[in-house]
């Protein structure tokens, strides 16, 4: 008898919990985003398919050797996911832009100023500190930072971080609009800049090596991020490693993609993520990412009282990463305000600056807090 | 004679003008595609296009002519 009512216990159906149901029911929502809206698929249905699946009782996927705590345990909680896919989106990354126009470091910097204002933010809130800085990144728009940064000092915040700065990357197209209008006029948004001086090779190859020596000897605790990066990128533009350079962006991206999403999604159970926590982070997101776009124009608007060369204030905007949809709102903005107005490889300039920067921040908030 | 080039790198989507067609300022003669974003290429005055040099499908950069008006 006692044998018999061991088994009938052990069906899933007895321990499920509400919270369970609640967390699928979050789960759909990611599912009903990604496949009828197209937000971000490659990412949130694997990470909303990790939090249906962890929200199983019983099953021991999240418990030490189930398979989802094994993707979590070697691939995030040791680091090595995203860096991995840095690796790739150096692969993909042309600094072209960066290297014809320096300037546009600073706009990928100044975006930063954001995520510095959302940190204190959420310090303000009642977040501890280390809490605050994960929420803070989320403005950097950069998914893989964002779970990086997540898993040196918040890992219990991993799930809401990385489902905010990926809803909120998507959300790019409507946060920055209003914001780069409010703070420019016709008039400056009309203007054409001048075009771009051609890039030369070495100057490419150069790049990726001289950047690595700066920012990994500034902020060493970037260096995960920034090394993987330039590596990617001096694949890419070395031309010799062609095999190497599409197998980091296209396979191996791919790959590490499905594990980071899964084991970010099963980080979401009802105890961690159903918390007034949740709620501060979605809404310190969307400071951060507001606050990031702003001081981006404002700092290209500051920029052209001294400069010769002009820059169109919309590319400041582009300075939160989102690459590279940042750059297209940008260009899509300059279009309207003029149609003769090409904005698209000017934008790029702060956008890819801008990933470098939220790595860079990152690495300066685990220097500070550990 | 006022040559229209590609404003970035890029694939052409379409020639949306056609030699001996009347195009006005800001009339939209090229989509191109990158970045994954299709970019239209407008006319920077009135005009009647003289030369198409590009078809769909070309891989054009800032110093490829596309269209020259006259």
């Amino acid at each position: 008898m006692d044998q018999l009512l061991e088994i009938f216990m052990s069906i899933g159906v007895f321990s499920l919990t509400p919270g369970n149901v609640a967390m699928w029911l979050i789960a759909f929502v990611l599912f009903y985003l990604a496949i009828k809206k197209g937000v971000e698929p490659l990412l949130l249905l694997p990470i909303g398919f990790g939090i249906f699946a962890a929200n199983f009782p019983l099953t021991g996927l999240t418990e030490e050797g189930g398979l989802f705590y094994i993707f979590y345990h070697y691939g995030i909680e040791t680091e090595l996911i995203p860096p991995l896919i840095f690796l790739g989106l150096g692969a993909m990354t042309d600094f072209g832009p960066v290297i014809a126009n320096p300037k546009t470091l600073l706009l990928g910097a100044a975006a930063q100023v954001g995520v510095y204002g959302a940190f204190l933010g959420a310090l303000l809130m009642g977040f501890t500190i280390n809490e605050a800085a994960t929420i803070g990144i989320i403005g950097g728009a950069d998914g893989p930072t964002s779970i990086f940064l997540s898993a040196n000092l918040a890992p219990h915040m991993m799930g809401a971080v990385s489902v905010a700065a990926y809803s909120y990357m998507a959300l790019v197209p409507v946060i920055i609009p209003p914001i780069a209008k409010a703070l420019t006029t016709a008039k400056e948004r009309a203007m054409v800049m001048t075009q771009m001086r051609m890039v030369s090779k070495t100057e490419k190859i150069i790049f990726p090596v001289a950047t690595s020596i700066i920012i990994m000897l500034l902020v060493p605790k970037s260096a995960p991020l920034i090394a993987m990066f330039m590596l990617g990128n001096l694949f890419m533009e070395s031309g010799v490693v062609e095999r190497l350079t599409n197998t980091s962006r296209n396979e191996l991206m791919n790959i590490v993609t499905i594990i980071l999403g899964v084991a970010v999604g099963s980080t979401m159970n009802a105890e961690t993520f159903l918390t007034w926590k949740t709620i501060g982070v979605f809404a310190m997101g969307v400071v951060a990412f507001a606050f990031a776009t702003a001081s981006g124009v404002m700092l290209a608007k500051f920029m052209n009282l001294f400069v010769k060369n002009k820059v169109n204030p919309l590319i400041g905007a582009a300075g939160v990463s989102a690459v590279p949809m940042a750059a297209r709102v940008v260009h899509n903005m300059g279009t309207e305000a003029n149609p003769q107005n090409y904005l698209m490889m000017h934008a790029m300039g702060p956008n890819v600056a801008g990933v470098i920067g939220t790595a860079v921040a990152a690495g300066a908030f685990i220097a500070a807090i550990l | 004679m006022v040559q229209i080039c590609a404003p970035m790198v890029g694939k052409v989507v379409s020639v949306d003008a056609k030699v001996g067609d009347q195009v006005k300022k800001n009339d939209v003669v090229v989509t191109l595609e990158a970045m994954k974003m299709q970019i239209k290429v407008y006319a920077p005055s009135d005009g009647e296009v003289a030369e198409v040099n590009i078809g769909a499908g070309d891989v054009v950069s800032t110093e490829t002519v596309l269209v020259a008006l006259k």
